[in-house]
């Protein structure tokens, strides 16, 4: 059992400073948890916000059975999973270049960069959106925030064993559909073309006496 | 080739190829298969970009306005500790509040009340400082158009101007036709409106209170930190903010808030919330009435860095002018305007009283520049070609506004939903932008596709609310498409 920060003790007891304190402690954090789970084109403020009002109304049940922060993550995790149900049931409103329509990105350096940047990740989540919210749960704490399968299954409540069969099988899914995505065409001829450059230099350094 | 259907790709060697943990003869095994397995060769260049965009994930920082949040985090941070120390004490304090219910009951006899409008408070509040004790800061006037006149501590009238620095306790009146913008910190600043009236009750480093007896306000207001404030008082009400862009006006003893960007709390002498706005919108605080904001509010000019003072330009009253642009800022003709901008080449444009743009470049030296009738009438004279021609905004740029405009209009989608709840479709909005980057005109473009009349009425008064960076020159014009589209 990990020891009870003081801090924590003292929200549970309704200190308002302390509550707040967690809050600039733990901002940061929670809003990248968030992004990382939403994605480019998440309500990330108001997610933050509700993980926090979540935090707030929850802490006294923290008995530190586990980690403060596991328990942060699994809180913020759910906060974010039921924002993403409560978006694939509201309307939609979009302008601009539509995802089917977008161009693939450039490979040029130069001002666009950042957009481009930005399209290829909305094309990763318009893909992650296709999986169960279970699988891209697992794929997204494993893969973006670098948790491992023990941690992770702390944070979801599964087995260790279940969260590697679910992020195997997210994997398998997500690099299909990634694959042959028109956005990320581009892409997968870059780094098709570096790996082979990359092969291909290493055979040269292989053959070399 | 391998059959797809019968084989399933073989994820982890190529996870352990990506990774560089298979041996040469690995290597050379899987590259053989691959040549072969069109379905695994798929996969691995699906698991290659996936590599890719999750460095890119990684790398990118969410963009969040913790300030903004501030303020409500304190409340439910406030709310959440009441809750917790009710449980925490609720059971020796239900039989105290038993007894003490049964005593009320046998002592008072109960009364019916009856709503009471909003009484407006009789004084205007003074909030006591939060943070110990700072210097009072020295205010600078970064632009001046028309005459005002500052009255100091010591009962003195002087004329206002651009050098004249004001401070903590002094009041500010406007002429009419005037307006003065104070930059009062870092990235902080307020514009006074027309025929104003305020005091500057406190300006510390952590504190800023304006009292504004006329006229109207409006501030941009930096980040705060926890501790720090920014209100302005009127009519007995406080109008606290955490980092944001907003107007206060007095008309008739009316009080009115818009708020452009950010959030900001209305409070009465009571310390009651009487009202919250989160920008883009408005609040009348005597009705409760809440509606959008008709047009963007004055940008309040930051100039300069703390400690210095960039050399100031003065412009003389012209008739033809109607509007001018100066590094940034925008201000009516009417009247001299003097404002500090940085030393060097400054950008002057003038919108004529007849929509055209006359652009010049003027050299501002280190001591200030004073333009003369003459030299101005030569300006706006030379490069008429130039000024005719269109300004230049990146498809980013529009595309980054646009986007930032959709939840904005997404109400009014939801809206429409709750009448005709199979509401779906596609419309082009032509928005014409001005050189300041203001939207001047948005108009449906063919067939607007089922989309009701009402909800095109409310998309494009939405999108008349957009500001983009200034095209220059004569503005731009450009189509966005809107799709609307639902699950039901």
């Amino acid at each position: 059992m990990d020891p009870l920060d003081p801090l924590v003790r003292r929200a549970q007891a309704g200190d308002e400073r302390a509550l707040h304190e967690l809050f600039v402690r733990h901002r940061q954090d929670v809003a990248r948890i968030v992004f990382r789970a939403l994605g480019p084109d998440g309500d990330v403020d108001d997610v933050v916000q509700d993980a926090f009002i979540q935090i707030f109304r929850s802490i006294g049940r923290f008995r530190g059975n586990s980690k403060f922060s596991t328990w942060l993550y699994r809180v913020v995790t759910n906060v974010a999973r039921m924002h993403l149900r409560s978006r694939r049931a509201r309307p939609q409103i979009a302008s601009g270049v539509a995802p089917e329509d977008a161009k693939p990105a450039s490979l040029a350096d130069g001002p666009e960069q950042e957009a481009e940047r930005h399209a290829r990740l909305r094309a990763l989540y318009r893909q992650l959106d296709q999986l169960s919210e279970k699988k891209r749960t697992v794929l997204v704490l494993h893969d973006f925030e670098g948790l491992s399968p023990a941690e992770i299954g702390e944070i979801v409540e599964a087995p260790v064993l279940t969260v590697r069969t679910r992020l195997f099988y997210a994997r398998k899914e997500l690099y299909a559909a990634l694959a042959t995505d028109p956005v990320l065409a581009e892409v997968a001829e870059q780094v098709r073309e570096a790996a082979s450059g990359g092969a291909n230099a290493g055979k040269r350094a292989g053959s070399e006496p | 080739m391998i059959a797809s259907r019968a084989h399933e790709p073989k994820l982890r060697a190529l996870e352990a190829l990506q990774a560089q943990r298979l041996s040469a003869a690995g290597r050379a095994r899987l590259r053989r298969h691959l040549e072969r397995c069109e379905l695994c060769e798929t996969t691995l260049r699906g698991l290659r970009v996936h590599t890719q965009l999750t460095a890119a994930v990684r790398a990118s920082a969410p963009q969040v306005d913790f300030a903004r949040m501030e303020l409500a985090m304190r409340q439910h941070a406030r709310a959440a500790a009441r809750r917790s120390r009710l449980t925490r004490f609720a059971l020796p304090a239900a039989a105290v509040a038993v007894a003490a219910a049964v005593l009320l009951v046998l002592m008072l006899r109960p009364t019916q009340r009856t709503p009471q409008p909003l009484a407006r408070p009789a004084a205007v509040q003074k909030v006591s400082p939060a943070q110990p004790e700072a210097a009072s800061v020295v205010a600078m006037l970064t632009a001046l158009r028309g005459t005002a006149t500052v009255v100091g501590t010591d009962g003195s009238e002087q004329r206002l101007t651009l050098d004249r620095p004001v401070r903590e306790g002094e009041r500010i009146a406007l002429a009419a036709d005037a307006e003065v913008h104070v930059r009062l910190g870092t990235d902080t600043a307020m514009a006074l409106g027309p025929a104003a009236r305020v005091g500057l009750q406190r300006l510390r480093e952590h504190e800023t209170f304006i009292d504004l007896l006329e006229g109207s306000v409006t501030s941009q207001v930096r980040h705060l930190q926890p501790g720090e404030r920014y209100v302005v008082h009127a009519l007995g009400y406080a109008v606290s903010v955490v980092g944001t862009h907003f107007s206060v006006s007095v008309d008739d003893d009316q009080l009115h808030v818009a708020v452009e960007q950010g959030h900001v709390v209305v409070t009465d002498a009571q310390d009651r919330v009487v009202g919250d706005v989160i920008g883009p919108g408005s609040f009348e605080v005597a009705t409760g009435t809440r509606a959008g904001i008709d047009a963007a509010l004055v940008k309040p000019r930051v100039a300069g860095v703390p400690g210095t003072a960039w050399p100031a330009l003065s412009l003389p009253q012209w008739p033809s002018v109607a509007t001018w642009q100066v590094d940034g800022s925008s201000f009516a003709a009417s009247g001299q305007l003097a404002m500090r901008v940085p030393a060097g080449d400054v950008t002057l444009t003038a919108q004529l009283t007849d929509g055209r743009l006359r652009k010049t470049l003027v050299r501002v030296p280190a001591e200030g520049l004073r333009v003369e009738e003459d030299v101005l009438r030569r300006l706006l004279r030379a490069n008429d070609d130039e000024a005719r021609e269109a300004g230049t905004l990146k498809p980013d740029a529009i595309m980054s506004v646009v986007q930032a405009g959709l939840p904005g209009l997404q109400r009014c989608y939801e809206l429409s939903l709750k009448q005709r709840p199979d509401v779906s479709g596609r419309l082009t909005l032509r928005i014409a932008v001005d050189a300041a980057g203001r939207v001047t005109r948005v108009t449906p473009r063919g067939d607007a596709g089922g989309v009701p009349e009402d909800l095109v009425t409310c998309i494009r008064t939405g999108a008349e609310r957009w500001r983009f960076p200034p095209p220059g020159a004569s503005g731009i014009t450009f189509d966005a498409p809107i799709r609307l589209s639902h699950q039901h």
